[in-house]
């Protein structure tokens, strides 16, 4: 059973993802803060991390956490998701978040996913990910 | 404090080029006048003696003295904000004394023309305080009745343009040059004081509008980014209602029964209509809570622009089975890419959602003489007259639009006027219902990097 770690402020977005997710027979933890995420993933050690982008105490938090757990080696090719609306107040801009510019120096995400959910987005993002 | 300064500085820089302006006429009317009385000499010689000498050397210094103020506030004041002051007071005394010196040669108070002073006495009392304007009254009225002391001393000798023995009398009879020196006192005073009286409270309005005209300003700069904050607030719990709903939609919690599933999806649906109308905020906000002179500007090639966002609705035009057609030369504007990327996206969705089915939507992209010229035109419902001006008003939303489009917000057409307005842009609309409608945009061109002004 693939494991997926969600960190996202929102808990009614964590618990609507965790519904979906436990649907599709995965297993689901969370977190609603962005502390310590490294240690945390570590100690999870999910197939697969899904990110808020918007903290309270970090507008482009989603980002800095994927850029610290791309810097550590044994997390560097760990799947992570972005999970957020499009947003138009920050550095983004008005930028439209698209396949071409997720890339390395730009984001260091595998793949983006619009709020609110779309379950089979998801679950078909999900599943190219981990290979199903 | 600073604004106010470097806008003092550039009303005075605006006289200073203005007075120059009045000087170059000035000095064409003495020549013209020197050239008249030259070829007419022998029609008029009898009975003026206009003298053409003096005048021909006051207009040739005069010549040169502009030439050097207009140097001097092209090169040096830019530089040095407070030589503005200097150039213009030394301007205006300048002017005096040869204002003195040209009523002296034609004549002192033998003619009218000793009260030209009174022309500068008025643009003074308009352009500075009260207090140099006084100064300045007094300087100009000090040099006119020393002209006409001395000549009344006999102290230099008696210029006079009419040949007959007018001037000598007027000059013998002591008692009337005292009631030509009160008099011009008496009516130049009084003109300072009722001038610089008007236009002090004139500044003082000025003043007071450009401050509630900052007021409104700021008030408006509040508005968007309160509405900005809020929109932002508003999508989170809503990507989270919508997020819920969704779930039970897709049967996640179980099958729904039927008249529930229909709530559920009213639910939905209203959601998606209110995540449009957060993100018409959020983006008007972002446009308006700027003004257009700190909008980061760069070249934006509109060709590619308009092909981008072609292709980004492509998907929503076939959904409707609306074929989009296009022709675009390349053209640039200076500009900011974002706002007219959702400017162009929001005219030609427009066109898209407002189609009727099978429809037909043509973007063209040309350039017109200096001008861009964007059209984007449909077959679709149309306006009706009566709301073509209205349209581009934030929240309004026609009938026939509401009822072919659910989730019409009235946004998007304020949103593409508050794109032109930061780009000084133009737009006209030609309509008619139920036959379709067509925008054109017009847009200065940009040929090269001289027209970028910053």
């Amino acid at each position: 059973m693939k494991k997926i770690l969600i960190i996202d402020d929102d808990l009614d977005m964590v618990d609507a993802l965790t519904t979906v997710l436990e649907n599709h027979n995965f297993l689901v933890s969370s977190y609603t803060d962005m502390e310590n995420v490294a240690e945390r993933v570590k100690a999870e050690s999910p197939d697969l991390l899904i990110l808020d982008v918007m903290f309270p105490e970090n507008p482009s938090g989603g980002f800095d956490m994927a850029r610290k757990i791309r810097q550590d080696i044994s997390l560097k090719n760990l799947p992570v998701i972005i999970f957020s609306a499009v947003n138009e107040q920050f550095k983004l801009g008005f930028m439209k978040f698209t396949q071409e510019n997720i890339h390395e120096d730009f984001m260091p995400v595998n793949d983006f996913l619009e709020k609110p959910l779309d379950c089979d987005v998801l679950i078909e993002k999900v599943n190219k990910l981990l290979k199903i | 404090m600073k604004k106010t300064n470097s806008f003092q500085y550039d009303l005075v820089q605006n006289n200073i080029h203005w007075f120059i302006q009045l000087r170059w006429l000035t000095i064409t009317t003495i020549l013209t006048a020197c050239l008249i009385s030259w070829i007419f000499y022998p029609y008029i010689h009898k009975k003026f003696h206009f003298p053409v000498h003096e005048f021909f050397w006051l207009a040739l210094a005069l010549f040169i003295l502009n030439a050097l103020y207009l140097i001097h506030s092209k090169y040096i004041i830019p530089k040095k904000n407070f030589h503005a002051y200097w150039n213009l007071y030394i301007q205006i005394v300048i002017d005096l004394i040869l204002v003195s010196v040209c009523t002296y040669l034609t004549g002192g108070i033998e003619t009218p023309f000793i009260f030209t002073f009174l022309f500068h006495v008025t643009l003074v009392c308009i352009f500075l305080n009260k207090i140099q304007s006084f100064f300045f009254t007094t300087i100009s009225v000090l040099l006119t009745e020393t002209f006409i002391v001395l000549e009344f001393f006999q102290a230099i000798p008696q210029k006079s343009l009419i040949l007959t023995d007018f001037k000598i009398k007027i000059y013998q009879d002591a008692d009337y040059i005292i009631f030509y020196i009160v008099s011009i006192f008496f009516i130049s005073y009084a003109i300072w004081y009722l001038v610089s009286t008007l236009s002090d409270r004139l500044k003082k309005r000025e003043a007071m509008l450009a401050e509630y005209n900052d007021k409104l300003v700021a008030v408006s700069k509040e508005r968007s980014k309160f509405i900005l904050i809020a929109g932002h607030e508003f999508k989170a719990p809503l990507a989270a209602i919508q997020s819920y709903a969704h779930i039970l939609l897709k049967e996640y919690h179980g099958k729904l029964p039927e008249p529930i599933a229909k709530v559920v999806t009213r639910i939905y649906e209203r959601c998606n209509k209110l995540n449009i109308q957060v993100k018409e905020m959020i983006q008007l906000a972002n446009i308006t809570s700027m003004a257009a002179q700190d909008i980061v500007k760069t070249p934006c090639n509109m060709k590619e622009i308009a092909e981008k966002i072609i292709a980004s609705l492509k998907t929503i035009a076939s959904e409707k089975q609306v074929s989009l057609h296009f022709s675009l030369e390349p053209a640039f504007v200076y500009g900011n890419e974002e706002q007219l990327e959702i400017m162009l996206s929001n005219l030609i969705n427009n066109a898209i959602v407002y189609s009727k089915e099978q429809g037909e939507v043509k973007v063209t992209l040309k350039k017109d003489g200096q001008d861009v010229e964007l059209k984007v035109q449909d077959r679709g419902i149309g306006i009706a007259p009566e709301n073509l001006e209205k349209i581009f008003e934030e929240h309004f939303c026609a009938k026939n639009a509401v009822l072919h489009n659910k989730y019409a917000t009235g946004l998007g057409l304020a949103i593409v006027k508050n794109v032109l307005k930061n780009h000084d842009g133009n737009i006209t609309v030609e309509s008619e219902l139920d036959k379709g409608s067509t925008f054109t945009l017009y847009f200065k061109e940009l040929r090269n990097e001289k027209n970028i002004d910053h």
